[in-house]
């Protein structure tokens, strides 16, 4: 490995890390802006966060965002351990492995256009309970597919050498599985939560016009007169949360990548 | 038989952990698989397809597929020679810090990262005074912007799975570095490759999000108009005819890419 192709290696990488996290950087300081889509920090001011926070709407989309993203992570995150606890014992017959894995290869438009059919067809009225269902399902894929990787990692030997010294289920699942599988649970709860707050195309489709979550609210201002400071403040909250969140879960994977994926 | 059925049957009803798996079989059943049965059967059974719309609506999907086409072109181009160079030219350390900072915003809801870029160009266009939103160099930017991650992964795993020791003999045969990129490193990763061709061109084919922000036109890609002909005209028919032209598309393709076999890491 010659020294010169290392330094232009390292250079191209970092212009690729530069174009990813540039808009990012910039609409968040573009958030203390005095001024309209110029970033002037002379003398930053909180006025759009102000604005933003003063609009009833986004206090009301915001309760239904973290409502509808933590009741989708704790029910998705205990499901995937279940269904992982269930491949300790006995591999899960492989339609259903597929069947649970699907969603993840379905563009998300279809999943959720056929899911909005459905439910016009059937007459249901579309809520919170209308778009937590959709979410259940790429929802469970993601928490089966981080805590499987970890679970399929823990050595056989261990689990019948502790059953041979005398340990019941309880005990080998509360002893040994649970401290194992433990990083994948959490990063199954990060993950999902993540997903369900930032989701607008399943959302959009299913959530008729009482519910909306951030996503849709920014969607439906966007509609109304395209980007504009105020909602690039709610935009950055948002956006601050879900890449701290998002950013913590790479860092937990990142070993497991090669298995996960 | 009807005796086995019925031991099998009880025999999954006596352990818990059967009944779990059931559940959420049929759990999947319901909101994801019967969901694309009425589908289907909205396009036969329903209030009857608009030949109208649906010749009006195949020039948009053509379009989505070109572009499609181009941006999963353009998302190769770049992720290649980033996987090769994060793959084979960083230090351990440096390789796993980087993985970190190009997969963190993936995660991210792609509404959020584009409305960011949106912003970025209006902020561009009143330094630079050009117009660069809603033309289609914004829509590409978006696209690259939202889809480069997911292709450099796969590449990257595949790349990363290249056993050294065929590089160093390519090598210490004689072969230069580009002659060992060409005839070894990228054969063997092909799968990575097409498995990133996939994601990127599945997912922008639908990309509603994108030509909506960046495009400002409300029909410009098949997703958009999918969205519009369910809520805006309440033509379910035709939006399930062009949901499930989409779908074959994408199914197809994957079959097409297992075949071949290209399966590395499209799970993602």
């Amino acid at each position: 490995m010659k020294i010169g192709m290392r330094y232009i290696a390292l250079s191209i990488i970092i212009l690729y890390l530069i174009f990813i996290y540039t808009p990012i950087l910039v609409s968040i300081l573009g958030s203390f802006s005095s001024k309209r889509f110029s970033i002037d920090l002379s003398n930053p001011t909180l006025e759009w966060y102000m604005r933003a926070l003063s609009n009833r709407d986004v206090i009301s989309a915001a309760e239904n965002s973290i409502r509808l993203a933590l009741s989708a992570a704790v029910i998705s995150t205990m499901t995937g351990m279940i269904v992982g606890y269930a491949y300790i014992h006995r591999r899960p017959r492989s339609f259903i492995e597929t069947s649970i894995y699907i969603p993840i290869v379905i563009p998300e438009v279809i999943e959720a256009f056929t899911l909005a059919l459905l439910y016009i067809r059937l007459g249901v009225e579309m809520g919170f309970i209308t778009v937590l269902a959709g979410h259940l399902t790429f929802n469970i894929a993601y928490a089966f597919m981080v805590i499987r990787s970890r679970i399929e990692m823990i050595p056989r030997e261990i689990i019948d050498s502790a059953r041979i010294l005398g340990a019941g289920d309880r005990m080998i699942l509360l002893k040994i599985i649970l401290p194992l599988t433990y990083p994948a649970l959490l990063s199954a709860m990060l993950l999902t939560f993540a997903l369900s707050f930032d989701d607008l195309i399943k959302t959009l489709f299913t959530s008729g016009p009482g519910f909306k979550t951030l996503p849709v609210l920014i969607w439906s201002m966007v509609g109304r007169g395209g980007v504009s400071p105020e909602i690039n403040a709610v935009n950055s909250i948002i956006l601050s949360i879900s890449l701290v969140i998002s950013g913590f879960i790479s860092y937990i994977i990142r070993r497991d990548l090669q298995k996960i994926l | 038989m009807k005796s086995f059925i019925g031991y099998k049957l009880l025999q999954v009803l006596r352990d818990p952990l059967s009944i779990v798996l059931l559940i959420v079989f049929l759990y999947m059943l319901i909101f994801l698989y019967i969901p694309l049965a009425v589908s289907v059967g909205e396009i036969l059974l329903g209030g009857g397809v608009n030949t109208g719309i649906i010749a009006n609506s195949l020039p948009i999907l053509v379009r989505s597929v070109l572009i499609a086409l181009i941006s999963s072109a353009l998302c190769l181009l770049i992720a290649i020679p980033i996987s090769y160079l994060l793959s084979f030219y960083t230090k351990p350390l440096e390789k796993n810090m980087f993985i970190v900072l190009i997969l963190a915003p993936y995660w991210v809801g792609s509404l959020l990262k584009i409305y960011a870029l949106a912003y970025l160009i209006l902020v561009l266009e009143s330094i630079a005074g050009t117009r660069i939103l809603y033309t289609e160099t914004s829509l590409y930017i978006g696209l690259i912007y939202n889809y480069s991650p997911l292709a450099i992964i796969p590449i990257f795993l595949s790349m990363e799975r290249i056993d050294r020791t065929h590089i160093e003999t390519s090598r210490s045969l004689g072969a230069g570095a580009l002659y060992t990129l060409f005839r070894v490193i990228l054969p063997i990763s092909s799968p990575g490759i097409t498995s990133a061709f996939f994601l990127v061109f599945a997912g922008v084919v639908g990309e509603v999000v994108v030509p909506q922000i960046l495009m400002g036109a409300s029909n410009y890609m098949v997703g958009q108009w999918i969205y519009q002909l369910t809520f805006s005209f309440h033509r379910l028919s035709d939006a399930s005819l062009l949901s499930m032209l989409y779908l074959i598309l994408t199914l197809a393709l994957l079959v097409l890419i297992v075949r071949r076999g290209g399966t590395g890491g499209f799970t993602i």
